[in-house]
């Protein structure tokens, strides 16, 4: 992996300004871009509470994680904070096979001058210790508890890292950032929607400084968000059919908190929809092809009704097809 | 779906399929409008919408349509119509200023609807057009009926056609425009100044409320003016009449003891269930003397026993079910992980020291690890309750088929299960109901009959040893009357000792609780109230799953999760899907 050049953030940045936050923090940031600076999405759209949150992590070195349901961009929330700060920032996706060597390090076997040799190779914490990074854990609740341990004594402040394998302690480099995303609150999967999700200590929970919620967001965000996505997406009537996806996507966020069915929209899938509406010119194929197909047969009818609601049009799935011949409709 | 071999004999098949259908319509407007709404206790019961257990005091004439005469754009249009109101009105300020007189009461209902129809979003196209159709289509049928022959009636109409073309922005009914001019012509004068603000007031429930009492009003003042010109008894009557021809959607008396408790959005789950446990005590038996539990086999003579079990088992054998099928869907369902044993070969975990030897005589081998392994395990008791009422006879072949088949699916996927059935020892009363005869009637006896409580086949039997036991229910004689709280409660007790963690019990009965003696020396509705009553407090315990199989009858009265059975001759595994989907809700 390639060196930073840069060792501290050498400017300071109106959070105001990058970020449209009516507030007057003022945030540290690196004046050139490394490699390990994540694009800028112009389109992203920053919820206010969860931007604030991200940057008192960075700025006031607290340790952030962020949860919400799927799909509602906490990853790339942090990415776009750290891409706008200039901030070198590596994601690491956690899942349950990662074990503490491929975190700390393991000795692996090289060929040094014809011979095999063991060799100590660091891990990616050890590596982003040392350098001024922002590491991003993503579904930190998928990682296995007792693995998990290995990061204790980081998510306080100031605590080292001890390498026991190399007999070495890593002091962490004073821009060092860790942040984490979960779709759970470390309570494990209680409505059956987040498989492989594990239950996190709570001694660990309790070392995260913030914990912020990004849920779904508001109508007009999102619309902002799809519109900006979607580019061919301009006239009035575009808008009225964004609007309308988005009122289905609301349902079925609504209906699934009710029990009703057990798949939701997330942003994400509307945002899908939208680009298979441009590929395949026609609202309906695209929702099925988009959403409807990844639910429940059983659920299908419920969410065609949903879809009936919002664009006056009966899908091949709905009930009213099968309502023609056993109802009254049929008889008159 | 039609099945084309009912299409002939429709009119005799239309009862039990209009329950299955209504049930499926409710259940997909049901979804819909807790999903626009966002109201998550809503649900209907009995047909009747209510949100947490409680009545919603929704009542407007065009919410309720027919199944037999209405489309299913009707019904969506119902839906949408309830979920604005649940969503847009409060219905205690709407029941406060609620008018006295039976013609205002139709009025300030029906304008209250209106209004929050009109609020309907513009990104829900589908669901304004369904309002729309629904309105109109009730407008066809009023004006098809002969309500529209009656002044009070016509009064009305006009009213609801003026402003709900207001309130939408679009043109009366052109059918019945020429009818309702001279109406119109009549009343404008009078309700003019109120029908300006409605529409600018559509987002303020109070200021709406003003303007609709003040048209209560001006009808009021016609109405007591017809009655003074007729100057009879039959103007009076005529103006009741057309309130009770607009079919309010009726609720049971709301100070009735049978009413559930009232939930209210503040009140916890937690205080519902005591409230339910104090209601419960209300309730009385006569004497217990002579009820008794027994098992299947003492009923029936053995030797009756075993050729019952060979007509059974011939007509099973012709059954296409596939029960190892369905004993998957089962485990599917009703299992959970638990730890089970250990993965060898694995590339991490726990060292397996058997292979240590390997990693010496091949340093590359990296499979040296083992692993513990979660399994899927079914860890559930199940019990069957069967209605033995002497209704049951008719379905009972088919019945005890599908509980045959079910529990041998369930054992297959490795639940507990338990088959136990509910009647009575005599008819009327029995010896329990001469004694209270004897010792002189007295008031309120509570329950009055000895119960007979059979068990076909208890938890720890397999079904191998109970088959002849289960047999037992073929006899039509010991099907007598049935007290369904009683023994749903019985059969919950049942279940407190056992080991399972997930316990589930599934009511099979084709009517309401009834027993002739009870009833006729009881309030109304005792037994009923009961049954409710037992199985709300069961539902708020949340121990226990309850479940409801009705045969040609609808159990949503009684049971929040049931479902209406129409059992062909022939089981076929669309019954098992449905019960399946059932039971996956929870």
């Amino acid at each position: 992996m390639s060196d930073i050049n840069l060792e501290q953030p050498d400017m300071m940045i109106s959070v105001r300004e990058v970020f449209g936050i009516d507030t007057n923090l003022k945030a540290p940031a690196f004046s050139e871009k490394d490699s390990h600076v994540p694009e800028i999405d112009s389109a992203y759209q920053f919820n206010p509470e969860v931007t604030l949150a991200i940057l008192a992590g960075f700025s006031r070195d607290r340790r952030v994680m962020v949860q919400g349901l799927h799909g509602t961009g906490k990853s790339t929330h942090i990415e776009q904070v750290a891409a706008r700060l200039n901030w070198p920032c590596v994601r690491v996706n956690l899942d349950g096979h990662i074990s503490r060597l491929d975190l700390v390090g393991k000795d692996t076997i090289t060929l040094r001058d014809g011979k095999q040799v063991t060799e100590f190779q660091e891990g990616i914490v050890p590596w982003a210790l040392r350098r001024p990074t922002a590491l991003i854990f993503d579904e930190f609740d998928a990682g296995r508890p007792d693995v998990m341990f290995v990061i204790q004594r980081i998510l306080e402040r100031d605590g080292k890292f001890t390498l026991l394998d190399q007999n070495e302690v890593i002091e962490p480099h004073p821009s060092f950032r860790l942040f984490a995303t979960a779709n759970t609150i470390g309570l494990g999967n209680s409505n059956g929607l987040y498989h492989g999700t594990q239950m996190v200590n709570q001694a660990q929970m309790d070392r995260w400084n913030i914990v912020t919620t990004l849920n779904y967001l508001p109508t007009d965000d999102e619309m902002k968000i799809i519109l900006a996505r979607v580019p061919s997406f301009n006239c009035a009537a575009d808008e009225q059919q964004v609007k309308s996806m988005i009122a289905v996507a609301d349902m079925t966020r609504k209906s699934f908190a009710a029990g009703d069915i057990s798949t939701l929209m997330s942003p994400r899938t509307v945002i899908s929809w939208a680009e298979n509406i441009e590929i395949f010119r026609d609202v309906a194929v695209a929702f099925r092809l988009s959403f409807l197909n990844k639910c429940d047969e059983a659920e299908r009818p419920i969410i065609a009704e949903f879809f009936q609601r919002c664009f006056d049009q009966d899908l091949t799935e709905s009930w009213a097809k099968k309502a023609s011949q056993v109802m009254a409709d049929g008889q008159t | 779906m039609a099945k084309p071999e009912t299409n002939n004999s429709q009119g005799s098949t239309l009862e039990p399929r209009t329950d299955k259908l209504q049930q499926q319509v409710e259940e997909l407007c049901g979804a819909t409008i807790r999903a626009s709404s966002g109201e998550k206790l809503f649900r209907y019961r009995g047909r009747r919408p209510e949100v947490n257990g409680q009545s919603s005091g929704i009542r407007a004439p065009h919410l309720q349509p027919d199944l037999l005469k209405d489309d299913f754009r009707s019904f969506r249009g119902a839906a949408d119509g309830i979920a604005l109101r649940l969503e847009f009105s409060d219905i205690e300020l709407h029941k406060k200023l609620m008018p006295e007189s039976a013609v205002g009461q139709v009025l300030f209902e029906l304008l209250e609807q209106l209004r929050v129809e009109s609020l309907v979003a513009v990104n829900h196209p589908g669901a304004r057009a369904n309002l729309i159709h629904c309105f109109r289509r009730w407008c066809e049928s009023f004006a098809s009926s002969e309500m529209i022959e009656n002044h009070v009636g016509l009064l009305v109409y006009t009213i609801a056609q003026t402003v709900w073309a207001r309130l939408f922005g679009m043109g009366v009914s052109e059918a019945t425009e020429d009818l309702i001019e001279p109406q119109r012509m009549m009343l404008a004068p009078h309700i003019g100044p109120f029908l300006v603000g409605m529409r600018k007031h559509s987002h303020d429930q109070q200021s709406f409320a003003d303007d609709a009492i003040g048209i209560v009003a001006v009808i009021d003042d016609i109405v007591t003016m017809m009655d003074d010109g007729d100057a009879n008894e039959n103007a009076k009557s005529k103006a009741d009449e057309a309130a009770a021809g607009f079919n309010l959607i009726l609720y049971p008396d709301a100070d009735s003891n049978g009413e559930l408790p009232n939930g209210g959005g503040s009140q916890s789950s937690g205080q519902a269930y005591r409230q339910l446990v104090e209601q419960l005590e209300s309730y009385q038996v006569y004497s217990k003397a002579n009820d008794r539990v027994i098992s299947a086999e003492k009923l029936v003579l053995p030797h009756q026993l075993k050729k019952l079990r060979e007509q059974q088992d011939k007509r099973i054998a012709g059954q296409g079910v596939n029960i190892p099928r369905l004993s998957r869907d089962f485990s599917k369902i009703l299992s959970a992980p638990q730890l089970d044993g250990w993965n060898f070969g694995e590339e991490e975990g726990y060292v397996d020291a058997r292979r240590l030897s390997r990693l010496v005589t091949s340093p590359d081998y990296r499979q040296l690890f083992k692993q513990e392994r979660y399994q899927p395990r079914t860890n559930c008791l199940v019990t069957f309750l069967l209605d033995n009422s002497g209704s049951m006879k008719e379905h009972i072949v088919s019945i005890q088929m599908l509980v045959e088949i079910m529990t041998r699916a369930l054992e297959q996927a490795g639940a507990s299960t338990e088959i136990l059935g509910f009647t009575t020892r005599g008819w009327q009363g029995g010896k329990t109901f001469k004694q209270w005869r004897r010792s002189g009637s007295p008031e309120n006896p509570g329950r009055l009959t000895e119960l007979e409580h059979i068990v076909y086949k208890n938890a720890d039997t397999s079904i191998r040893r109970a088959r002849h036991h289960i047999a037992a229910m073929l006899k039509p004689e010991i099907f007598r009357e049935g007290i369904d709280g009683e023994a749903l409660l019985w059969a919950a007790d049942r279940m407190k000792g056992r080991p399972e963690e997930r316990r589930i019990i599934i009511v099979l009965s084709d009517g309401c609780p009834m027993e002739t003696a009870t009833s006729q020396n009881n309030e109304a509705d005792y037994l009923d109230n009961h049954l409710r009553q037992v199985s709300a407090m069961l539902e708020a315990r949340g121990d226990i799953e309850l479940y409801a199989l009705g045969f040609g009858l609808d159990l949503s009265h009684y049971y929040s999760k049931s479902l209406a059975l129409d059992l062909p001759e022939i089981l076929e595994n669309g019954v098992f899907k449905d019960i399946l989907q059932l039971l996956s809700r929870h």
